[in-house]
């Protein structure tokens, strides 16, 4: 039985549809994620589940039970807030016991959870701090046990590490993951950060304007994604606007510009005019002299460093400007600007569209 | 302009404006307040020979503070409710009551006084329901009604405004981890936004204190507090009781502010033991119905009807002709317009006044000019003006500037009702230009804007209703004005001195001709708040 | 010739150093990194820059120009904080115009070129409208355009992309810089976000508790991080306490808890010594079968994250260490589940070794 059934929901702001008729299952134990651009409804969406904003249409149940009338302290779930929200005249430890305190537990019982989880988040020894007193991550953490104290088994997280560095929310996911996972919890984990959501969820669910545009495990978003939406979203991709040449046995051939590309693919679609998206660390950059069947020549217009892959703007015979991001192995970048290189498409990697009535531009927009 | 805006990125031309506005407030606000007094102790020994006069003296200056305390111990728990409902309900009627909670703020005490008196303690009022002649006589019960009915408002706008200002999400937290709506606002939000009461405690604390006029009208013949003492001892002849009362409200207002500031930060509101059935019944509909009904009754009752009685005998004075006699100036009516003319004349020039050297201290306030300590300490001597009970003001104000050689009495008025509204304003300006973000008019120096042109162009145009509305404060508060005006006062009387002055019958006039004039009065504030009201929805 | 100079610039508050004597000289056009943790004292630097703070003691140049007694208004630098500060209260085009106007510009030469400015952002026809109706990628290019139209030399940035949604960072970085360098400006730009730095700065400054760590360019700072510090907060890292075990001329050994042992061809510390042996995540090697290169260990996989780009495995090793491998996903020859026994390594050349903390390693790296 799925731990939250959401079906149907529509929510909606004078002329605004933050939400449109939504349906999704969340499995038990599962750790999902639901990402998508600002104003996507992925927010609108995960504080309908917690009561704090009624939809206009739809339900939602919780464990079998249709939670449309509880009020929010009644549905026994955890929330993390995007503002942390820790309260600010509780210490660390006061803050944690507020759930057990205000549903009538002993206060031995309470003690000795609060004991627990404080060792979990290795705060031990803050117990007495108070939420200025503590760093962004430390105030997360409190507010990720605050939740927990009084035992729910569904956590739901809004953007939690959004007010932390960078350094920090690449840490900290982790841990949240293993919290979740060892307390046997079930979690809807809403940002905006795909890389975030994908390093640590069983699934990742993927919104744009109030809909669900794709649901899927990291891997199959990142690299089997249906929707061209997806493919932009979840990692980077170069998108070309090409012609089928030619249908084969095992996918097509394609005409960009006059060069041709191989695709081997069981997914193409029926019309002519498609996009074919390739992800820029699936594509090979070798010298210009060295040279491969299929391979296609290009010139490097642009080059940039970011530590564990270089990348580089390519700009092949054929008029296209695609990016590649090549691994370092050597001392120095390999290739420089102007240099002339070979690039290799695999044939494996080459995912096609069908083009979009919106646009190629409106349809990747993240704005 | 342009080269205005060029001296002011000169440092030393900022400091000096800077400077000019500190050496004002303090040469000609908080010194005169607080020396006058201190250059007549010497007849504080009159009162010490006196065992009769000593024991009257005290009594009122204990009488001034327990009315104080009780009164805005039960402001506070009957003005957190309707505060509560304005803000949270979302009842069709909220927009009514925010309006109508505003009314004994609108109404001058001078007028609430009376017509309180008319509405408790004459046979026209709710004393016929009982079948008595006065319900309750003029007396200490009255008095404490009064001051609960003019500082009712002042709390709930308060409270209105840090709700407003509260996040919600804290509220919010507190549900998800399972609090009723009673105990989340009883755990969590009440003890964020104690300061907020406080804050509003001690206003309605120093409100009761100085009020000086209505306290007159129906404080009947036994009761006395320090301000009615002070006056009686004033017409008396009697100095030395005069200085000592004053010395006495002076030091123990400052010496108690400070200490409810104190102990409140560090009070910690009972959390009590949480008792999930009971506050889940409590937060319950019909108990928040329930609840919402009784404040608002109290509210209609005890605030609102005292409030506007004096409606009622000013109708009827428009048809018995008082209403022509008043418009044609005979009678007693040329004084009174007199009177008007005078209130309303030194209304506008403590106005401009506050306005142009409330600024720059507004200013260095919000933005930290001094470093924070130096700040602080100018922020609690900012306040002073507001702690101390103004009828005693008033009298150190007289003292001060008469021991210099004679200031005519105009401006001793002037200058006391500019120093009771200074910290009005500067308080209104500072929490206006703090709400511009630092941020902002940093980032416009940087594109080139010189300080002047920042100020012109930016922190202006996004204060501009604080501006305003700082005005039309100061400006009605002038206006209301008993305490210090009837310390100082000798031949000049402002309207609200000579309404006190018809009321209690030192002028002879008849009941239709008092309730005429204490309507006049009001309905000018009315007409200047009711402006501000209009100016600042707009905005919003 | 140096657009911007400082020189032991510092600037405390209270008892806390928001910075401790910074040097630094950037050249004209450079488009320069501030990175580090918050709290580390970039946004302090950056206002010390502008003009909005006085420093301590130190020096500021601007264009060769001492400035530490200018006002803001008078230095041609301007500040864009982190919330882009817009003006509510005026509409896009009077924004981006103030910088003219406020110095006493015509009003008409003004807008004509704020239009022209607005048109190179893409904003153009926003024009008439009013900050708060713009989203937040459109508030950040209109405050860009406002710091470009006011003729100033030198852009502070505080960073300037954090406000965005992740996805949108991504995109505008390239854009952000592709437009200073075109207006031939100097920037200077504050970030906590290591990737962003790596992927736009000619030039990064990595900043702690106010004092500087390093500078250089990406590739330099990455290669050759100088302190464990950098070494952990740019780029991911591996990190192992040891002891120097041999010494000889092609490199050296160490000696790992559990008896475990690494070469690596630094040789500049002693026998005895106790150090740490960083290794860069994509540099940590990982595979099935058993290998006889120098630097093998054998552990088991504790937890698998696909990283998109990446996959990263956590693997404790038997002497319970724990380390990271960064494997690209799409040279995956074959995927390891967590459980799995397998061998991580690392070839000599791609070792860094550090002088072990007197802190202790945890307080020596620690960001938050």
């Amino acid at each position: 039985m799925p731990h939250v059934r959401i079906a149907d929901l529509t929510k909606r702001y004078g002329s605004i549809v933050a939400l449109n008729r939504v349906s999704l299952e969340v499995r038990d134990r599962e750790y999902l994620s639901i990402i998508g651009p600002s104003g996507c409804g992925k927010t609108t969406l995960i504080k309908c589940i917690a009561g704090i904003i009624h939809p206009d249409e739809g339900e939602i149940s919780v464990d079998g039970r249709n939670v449309d009338r509880l009020p929010i302290q009644d549905r026994e779930l955890g929330y993390v807030f995007q503002e942390i929200a820790l309260f600010p005249h509780m210490n660390a430890r006061e803050n944690i016991s507020y759930g057990p305190t205000v549903k009538g537990w002993a206060s031995d019982k309470t003690g000795s959870i609060v004991t627990e989880l404080l060792n979990m988040i290795k705060l031990s020894d803050r117990g007495n701090a108070f939420p200025d007193e503590l760093s962004g991550g430390a105030q997360q953490k409190t507010a990720v046990s605050r939740a927990l104290a009084s035992g729910s088994s569904l956590l739901l997280l809004d953007e939690p590490l959004g007010a932390l560095d960078a350094k920090v929310r690449a840490e900290l996911r982790y841990e949240l993951r293993r919290f979740v996972k060892d307390l046997h919890l079930t979690a809807v984990h809403v940002t905006h950060d795909q890389e975030e959501a994908m390093s640590i969820s069983d699934r990742v669910v993927v919104m744009r304007a109030g809909r669900i545009v794709e649901v899927g495990t990291p891997m199959e978003l990142y690299l089997k994604p249906k929707e061209i939406f997806t493919a932009n979203f979840v990692g980077e991709a170069n998108f070309m606007d090409v012609e089928i040449a030619e249908k084969t046995e095992e996918g097509c051939i394609l005409n960009v510009g006059g060069l041709k590309l191989r695709v081997r693919s069981k997914a193409i679609p029926g019309v002519e005019r498609v996009v074919a998206a390739v992800r820029p660390e699936f594509i090979s950059i070798r010298n210009h002299r060295v040279h491969g069947v299929d391979d296609w020549l290009g010139e490097i217009e642009g080059e940039s460093f970011t530590g564990t892959v270089t990348r580089y703007d390519v700009r092949v015979t054929n008029g296209e400007k695609l990016v590649v991001k090549h691994p370092i192995s050597a001392e120095e970048p390999e290739f420089h600007m102007g240099d002339k290189v070979n690039l290799s498409l695999p044939a494996d990697h080459i995912l096609v569209y069908p083009y979009p009535e919106a646009g190629l531009e409106k349809e990747t927009s993240v704005e | 302009m342009g080269f205005l805006d060029t001296l002011s990125s000169n440092p030393n031309a900022r400091q000096t404006v800077y400077a000019s506005a500190f050496i004002f407030f303090t040469a000609l606000i908080l010194l005169p307040s607080m020396l006058g007094i201190f250059l007549k102790r010497e007849s504080i020994g009159e009162v010490f020979t006196d065992p009769a006069l000593m024991g009257r003296a005290q009594s009122a200056i204990v009488w001034s503070f327990t009315v104080a305390f009780l009164v805005s111990t039960l402001d506070l728990l009957a003005g957190l409710p309707l505060a509560w409902f304005i803000v949270r309900s979302g009842s069709r009627w909220v927009n009514v009551v925010d309006t109508l909670a505003d009314i004994p703020f609108i109404i001058p005490t001078a007028a609430l006084g009376f017509s309180s008196f008319l509405f408790w303690s004459s046979p026209g009022g709710i004393s016929t329901l009982f079948g008595v002649e006065a319900l309750i006589p003029p007396g200490v019960i009255l008095v404490m009604l009064l001051h609960f009915a003019f500082s009712f408002p002042v709390i709930v706008r308060v409270i209105v405004g840090e709700l407003l200002g509260y996040k919600e999400t804290y509220e919010i937290a507190a549900k998800t981890l399972g609090a009723q709506p009673f105990t989340a606002v009883r755990t969590v939000t009440l003890p964020i936004i104690k300061p907020a009461l406080v804050a509003a405690f001690l206003l309605a604390f120093g409100r009761s204190l100085s009020e000086t006029g209505a306290t007159l009208m129906v404080a009947g013949p036994v009761f006395e507090n320090g301000p009615v003492f002070i006056k009686k001892a004033k017409d008396a002849g009697l100095e030395g009781p005069l200085v000592f009362v004053s010395f006495i409200l002076i030091v123990a207002s400052v010496l108690i502010f400070a200490l409810i500031r104190f102990l409140g930060a560090r009070l910690r509101l009972p959390t009590g033991r949480v008792s999930p059935f009971l506050e889940r019944g409590l937060s319950r509909t019909r108990s928040v119905a329930a609840r919402d009904g009784v404040t608002l009754l109290i509210f209609i009752i005890f605030v609102l009807a005292p409030s506007l009685f004096v409606s009622l005998p000013a109708t009827y004075a428009l048809l018995d002709g008082t209403f022509t006699e008043a418009v044609s100036g005979r009678g007693v009516w040329g004084g009174f317009w007199q009177s008007m003319l005078l209130s309303y004349g030194i209304g506008v020039v403590a106005t401009l006044i506050n306005i142009v050297a409330g600024l720059p201290v507004a200013i260095m306030i919000a933005r930290n000019k001094l470093g924070k300590t130096s700040t602080t300490l100018l922020d609690m001597l900012v306040n002073v003006p507001i702690m101390v009970p103004s009828v005693a003001l008033g009298v150190s104000l007289s003292f001060f500037w008469n021991a210099l050689g004679s200031l005519p009495e105009l401006w001793v008025l002037i200058l006391s009702h500019t120093t009771i509204t200074y910290t009005y304003f500067v308080r209104a300006m500072a929490a206006a230009v703090e709400g511009v973000s630092a941020e902002m008019e940093e980032t416009a120096r940087t594109l080139g804007g010189r300080p002047l042109t920042v100020f012109r162009r930016i922190t202006l145009p996004l204060t501009k209703y604080s501006v305003f509305s700082g005005a039309v404060l100061v400006f009605t508060r002038s206006v209301d004005e008993t305490g210090a005006a009837i310390a100082v006062s000798r031949q000049l009387k402002t309207a609200p001195v000579l309404l006190v002055d018809w009321v209690k019958g030192v002028v002879p006039v008849t009941a239709s001709e008092r309730a005429l004039g204490v309507s006049f009065l009001v309905l000018t504030s009315f007409l200047s708040l009711l402006i501000l009201r209009l100016v600042i929805r707009g905005k919003r | 010739m140096p657009g911007v100079r400082l020189v032991q610039v510092s600037k405390g508050f209270g008892r806390i150093r928001a910075v401790d004597r910074v040097s630094l000289e950037v050249q004209d056009g450079e488009y320069v990194c501030i990175l580090g943790p918050t709290g580390s004292g970039k946004t302090t630097l950056l206002r010390l820059i502008a003009g909005l703070v006085e420093p301590d003691e130190g020096e500021v140049y601007i264009g060769n120009r001492l400035v530490n007694q200018y006002p803001p208004e008078e230095r041609d630098a301007v500040y864009v904080p982190q919330r882009y500060a817009l003006f509510p209260h005026i509409t896009v085009l009077e924004n981006v115009a103030f910088g003219s106007t406020a110095k006493g510009v015509d009003r008409e030469e003004a807008f004509e070129n704020s239009r022209r400015t607005l048109e190179l952002v893409r904003l153009g026809w926003r024009a008439d409208a009013f900050p708060e109706e713009l989203s937040g990628g459109m508030q950040q290019r209109v405050a860009l355009a406002r710091g470009l139209a006011s003729g100033a030399k030198l852009l502070l940035l505080d960073e300037p992309l954090g406000a965005l949604d992740a996805r949108l960072r991504v995109e505008l970085r390239d854009k952000l810089r592709k437009l200073v360098k075109e207006q031939g400006l100097t920037a200077f730009h504050v970030t906590h976000d290591q990737e962003e730095a790596l992927t736009v700065a000619d030039r990064i400054i990595v900043l702690r508790e106010g004092r500087v760590q390093q500078q250089g360019t990406p590739f330099h700072v990455y290669r050759r991080p100088e302190n464990l510090f950098v070494a952990n907060f740019v780029g991911g890292t591996n990190f192992l306490e040891g002891v120097v075990a041999g010494r000889e001329r092609e490199g050296s050994y160490i000696r790992l808890r559990g008896d475990l042992q690494v070469q690596v061809q630094d040789i500049s510390y002693l026998v005895d010594e106790t150090v740490v042996v960083a290794v860069r995540e994509e540099k940590t090697l990982i595979k099935a079968d058993v290998d006889e290169e120098p630097n093998t260990l054998s552990g088991e996989v504790k937890a698998v994250r696909f990283l998109g780009c990446f996959t990263r495995y956590e693997v404790g090793l038997e002497n319970g260490d724990t380390v990271a491998s960064r494997v690209p996903t799409y040279t995956l020859e074959k995927t390891f589940t967590a459980g799995s026994r397998v061998k991580v390594g690392f070839h000599p050349v791609d070792a860094m070794v550090y002088p072990y903390p007197s802190l202790g390693l945890l307080k020596e790296v620690e960001v938050s």
